[in-house]
């Protein structure tokens, strides 16, 4: 199963970039998408984070297990 | 048996009286505790109470979306309170997510005990006390922290349970414990990692400067904790 890995780029006054180095497995690489919109949706619903007042400037950048940048999602481009 | 020259490093059974000790010191059986073994299935006969001396277990609500964690346990406790309770099932599943080692009773040499020995009963209830306040300091948390602070209190507690400063988890599972999705943890754990309070590599978390931790966990860490140490009357 191909895994993806959804690093979060946020607004810091320096390095806003968190890697994520564990990755999430998609049994199909067509969910992509979907499943980065249901994650940002999560997480703008119930992460209250000191670091994040404001999910709406974030965005995912999602890489393949090469390392290629396959989805670059803002956060505000989640909410319908 | 030779249990007798075997040190106690468990604080449960290490802040018991040396006669309600050598009581259960015949049932007590070494057993290694692997990862992610099951120590208690949901809903189904407590056979064994474990008294953890390495590792962490943790307790955890096995719903519809995913386990959550409600709880955890490490060698300063005792998986199995319902027995004390006079309780044979729980809808929580206890396992192992730090490997470890400890010792087992049977559920049954343990009631027959506790049946021996009011003193040993009293003792046993003040721990679930002690558990019933971490508990609640859970759901005080949950309510009341952000997700930074709740972090904190999750490392703390788990350092708390671990020789040395490395804490063997991954950020799932710490998305698992907090009930936040993995890039909550990442970008929480990539704040931290900021302020130099740990190092993450993956699947280790390095904790650089426990002080500061608990700072950042403020009043979502400590209580149960103390109350843990008035309650057992141990030294934290």
């Amino acid at each position: 199963m191909p895994r993806y890995f959804l690093h979060l780029r946020y607004p810091a006054s320096e390095d806003g970039f968190a890697r994520d180095d564990e990755g999430d497995e998609l049994t199909d690489p067509d969910d992509l998408r979907q499943h980065v919109v249901d994650t940002a949706r999560d997480l703008m619903r119930s992460a209250r984070l000191k670091a994040i007042p404001d999910w709406l400037r974030c965005s995912f950048e999602v890489t393949d297990e090469v390392g290629a940048v396959v989805l670059t999602l803002p956060f505000s481009e989640a909410v319908k | 048996m030779q249990l007798q020259q075997v040190p106690i490093g468990n604080r449960l059974l290490a802040s018991l009286s040396a006669d309600d000790l050598a009581r259960l010191q015949p049932h007590l059986e070494p057993v290694s505790l692997a990862l992610r073994q099951v120590l208690i299935e949901p809903n189904m006969p407590i056979e064994h109470a474990y008294f953890p001396e390495q590792g962490m277990s943790s307790v955890t609500n096995n719903s519809s979306g995913g386990k959550i964690e409600v709880g955890v346990i490490g060698q300063e406790g005792m998986i199995g309170l319902p027995i004390v309770l006079g309780i044979d099932q729980t809808p929580y599943e206890h396992f192992m997510q730090i490997p470890g080692h400890g010792w087992r009773i049977a559920a049954h040499d343990l009631e027959q005990a506790m049946a021996q020995s009011r003193s040993l009963h009293r003792h046993l209830l003040r721990y679930v006390q002690a558990s019933h306040v971490q508990a609640s300091e859970t759901a005080f948390a949950n309510a009341n922290s952000d997700i930074e602070a709740r972090l904190a209190r999750w490392l703390l507690m788990c350092h708390d349970r671990v020789d040395g400063d490395d804490i063997p988890l991954t950020h799932e599972f710490i998305a698992m414990m907090l009930g936040v999705r993995r890039p909550g943890v990442t970008v929480a754990l990539h704040v931290l990692e900021g302020m130099r309070v740990i190092r993450a590599k993956r699947g280790l978390i390095t904790v650089l400067d426990r002080e500061k931790l608990e700072e950042l966990a403020d009043e979502a860490y400590g209580l149960s904790e103390t109350e843990y140490s008035r309650l057992m009357k141990t030294e934290a």
